[in-house]
């Protein structure tokens, strides 16, 4: 019976396993005293990943502690949320500001970046625009704004020119026009992830058209879409695009990944995506992508198109661990060491996006990517910048407004069906 | 007798119509998995575009970066651990308990069946806030130690009542002989049930290995995102981001994950293939 015994060896190397070599690292106690766990969405192996571990090198070498990091992807907050619960969570958190981290200071589960801005000599450091987009309406900011994002309209202008389109269209009317030619010549117009988070924002950056900032961060903080007039008007001309044939095909089921390789293999003409894209569209498309706003309505709040920026991209949150007396050192010199000019030039260059870093300065600020090149240089003249609806909407009902969103891609939905869907979130 | 063979050369003809949605449905099996392997060596671009072109070029550059960007080695190992121990652990607890209740013949023995039974009602997902107190209070909160008590917590009620059935196919009088040879109970049990019963045990132990091995939502909060710690599940879907997920790269990784859980079932295939024949033909 060879096979018992096999299953029998595998179980005493296993157990064997379990009880010495491979047996948890356990928390608390002196080794954990010197190290400090960092819980990061930046991948490890792309360009960002790099200057990351150029951070732990030199932290390493200056302080003679470790660093662990715990790459995650998508589930960060949950299994930040979860950890916090039995005491195990990571000292700093690296994720971005939106949805559900956007409860985290008003919860206790992360300790407010305002505390100690001041005395660690960052508050002149970073952009003052980045630390007003960190603060939550109490007034205090949430966690250390590090990276940003510009998030303008792409514009294939191959397939544009093909449909007889000489330039991006500013106005809705003349997206639509743009639509109904591309429809014409076969090519696909507008490709957007009606199914997740970008569906979303795009619905959001359209339905703010006929509002200003103020008014638009009341709506969309609060509710009562059905309840303003102007809102209204912005959810009639979305169904008005989405109906004259504006997006896609059955947008409503695309993701975000999804449209960016429809659209990097040319098989739309517009989309909206933010610079984290920049980074892997084709080279030869880089050459053929103009960036713009988003048109807008001839008698809206913007006179020009929109787009949106902001730098709640990435951030560092302080969690209760990592403010302990005997963590709040190294944590320091974590983050700190990310606004060193050097670094935060790298950091920019690696992500194709801007750092909430007031000086770069003898850092590397080279930009190689064309897209890049365009984001900085010309789009900010195109372009009025839209109410960044992520630190707006409130955290947890953010996930059931993207469903929400995503439905009103669907054909056939009218603008009171998807007010009110959107007003019983916030009821 | 010429109407005896009749009728089994007609049972015997190929039905056209059984034959094609058993080609059907192997289609429906292959497709997904055809799916799998040929998206691991693409790019983005193409799994997008030509979702089932083959790839252009059978490079390996996708399973390396899964490897490396998650640390998937790692979460093999602790994959391995926890599923090994989560079953030896199992198996030990389920034989004398579907044992005892087997050869019981008064009432609490039915009692502690149906006490059993009821343990499949309860919905996973009930037990997750109350499992996750527990470990915080038993001070396993974020451990793997807690997952090797957890799992076989959790798969002890179908267990035991399937190893149940089995033992009670075991002929009574083969017992009572051993017992007059003066064995102890746990002789019994090793030396006469367990060998009669071992392709319910493969089935078990089988049906409990892909449980463990494809757990994620408990793996995921009991022990936690730590590298060290967690299991190749959760280490998977690290692989997916908001913004730029590599598809390639994250079925690359689920291709490698798959590869033991295969392993295992080609050992232990035979075993269950027994257990599902096991009464299907009179002797």
């Amino acid at each position: 019976m060879k096979w018992r015994q096999a299953i029998a060896l595998t179980i005493a190397v296993a157990a064997t396993a379990a009880l010495t070599g491979c047996t948890v690292k356990g928390s608390g106690g002196a080794e954990e005293d010197n190290t400090l766990t960092v819980l990061t969405n930046v991948t490890p192996t792309d360009e960002t990943g790099k200057v990351q571990a150029q951070v732990v090198a030199d932290f390493e070498k200056a302080t003679g502690k470790k660093v662990k990091l715990i790459p995650s992807g998508e589930s960060i907050p949950d299994v930040y949320e979860t950890s916090v619960a039995g005491g195990k969570e990571a000292d700093v958190v690296m994720v971005n500001l939106a949805e559900k981290s956007n409860d985290w200071v008003k919860n206790g589960i992360a300790k407010p970046a305002s505390d100690y801005l001041d005395a660690w000599g960052l508050t002149d450091k970073i952009l003052p625009s980045a630390l007003d987009a960190w603060k939550d309406q109490d007034g205090k900011v949430q966690g250390f704004p590090y990276s940003g994002f510009v998030w303008p309209t792409w514009y294939n202008m191959d397939l544009l020119s093909q449909a007889g389109v000489k330039e991006p269209p500013t106005t809705t009317d003349d997206l639509l026009a743009a639509a109904a030619k591309l429809n014409a010549a076969g090519i696909p117009p507008f490709i957007i992830g009606g199914n997740d988070w970008s569906g979303q924002k795009l619905f959001l950056q359209i339905a703010q058209s006929y509002m200003k900032a103020d008014e638009a961060e009341k709506v969309f903080s609060k509710g009562g879409f059905c309840g303003n007039a102007n809102a209204m008007k912005g959810i009639e001309l979305f169904t008005e695009l989405r109906d004259g044939g504006v997006f896609v095909k059955d947008t409503q089921g695309y993701t975000a990944d999804q449209m960016n390789a429809s659209f990097y293999e040319g098989k739309a003409a517009m989309m909206s995506a933010g610079s984290w894209a920049f980074g892997n569209a084709p080279e030869a498309l880089q050459a053929n992508v103009k960036l713009a706003g988003f048109p807008v309505p001839s008698n809206g709040a913007y006179s020009k198109p929109t787009a949106y920026n902001g730098f709640t991209g990435l951030g560092f949150w302080i969690s209760p661990n990592g403010a302990k007396e005997g963590k709040i050192d190294l944590v320091k010199q974590w983050i700190t060491a990310f606004y060193t000019p050097e670094i935060a030039a790298a950091y920019a260059q690696a992500s194709n996006g801007p750092v909430a870093v007031t000086s770069t300065e003898g850092g590397n600020t080279e930009i190689a990517n064309k897209l890049t090149a365009q984001a900085v240089e010309s789009v900010p003249g195109l372009v009025d910048f839209a109410l960044m609806p992520d630190t707006v909407v409130p955290g947890n009902q953010a996930d059931a407004m993207i469903r929400q969103t995503s439905a009103a891609y669907a054909p056939g939905v009218d603008a009171n069906a998807i007010c009110q869907s959107l007003d019983a979130l916030y009821s | 007798m010429a109407h005896s063979v009749r009728q089994t050369k007609r049972s015997l003809r190929i039905n056209p119509i059984a034959h094609g949605l058993v080609w059907v449905y192997a289609a429906l099996l292959i497709i997904p998995l055809y799916f799998l392997v040929i998206s691991a060596f693409k790019p983005n671009s193409a799994i997008f575009t030509m979702p089932f072109a083959p790839p252009t070029t059978w490079n390996f550059d996708n399973f390396v970066q899964a490897w490396g960007q998650v640390q998937l080695g790692d979460g093999l190992i602790s994959s391995a651990l926890v599923t090994v121990i989560a079953e030896a652990l199992t198996v030990a607890l389920a034989i004398p308990a579907s044992y005892a209740i087997a050869r019981s013949r008064g009432r609490v023995g039915a009692v502690v069946e149906k006490f059993f039974a009821a343990g499949l009602l309860i919905p996973g997902l009930a037990a997750l806030v109350p499992t996750v107190l527990l470990s915080i209070a038993m001070g396993l909160f974020h451990t793997r130690e807690f997952l090797y008590l957890f799992y076989p917590a959790s798969v002890l009620p179908l267990s035991v009542i399937m190893l149940t059935q089995f033992m009670r196919t075991v002929p009574p009088e083969l017992e009572e002989s051993a017992m007059m040879d003066g064995a102890s109970r746990l002789r019994i049990v090793v030396s006469v049930y367990v060998p009669i019963i071992t392709p319910g045990i493969a089935t078990v132990a089988i049906l409990n290995f892909l449980s463990f091995w494809n757990e994620y939502l408990f793996a995921l909060i009991l022990a936690g995102p730590d590298p060290d710690i967690r299991t190749v599940q959760v280490a998977l879907p690290s692989l997916v981001s908001q913004t730029n997920t590599q598809y390639g790269v994250l079925l690359a990784g689920a291709l490698i994950t798959m590869i033991p859980v295969s392993i295992v079932y080609i050992i232990l295939n035979r075993r269950l293939e027994d257990a599902l024949l096991q009464g299907a033909v009179k002797s």
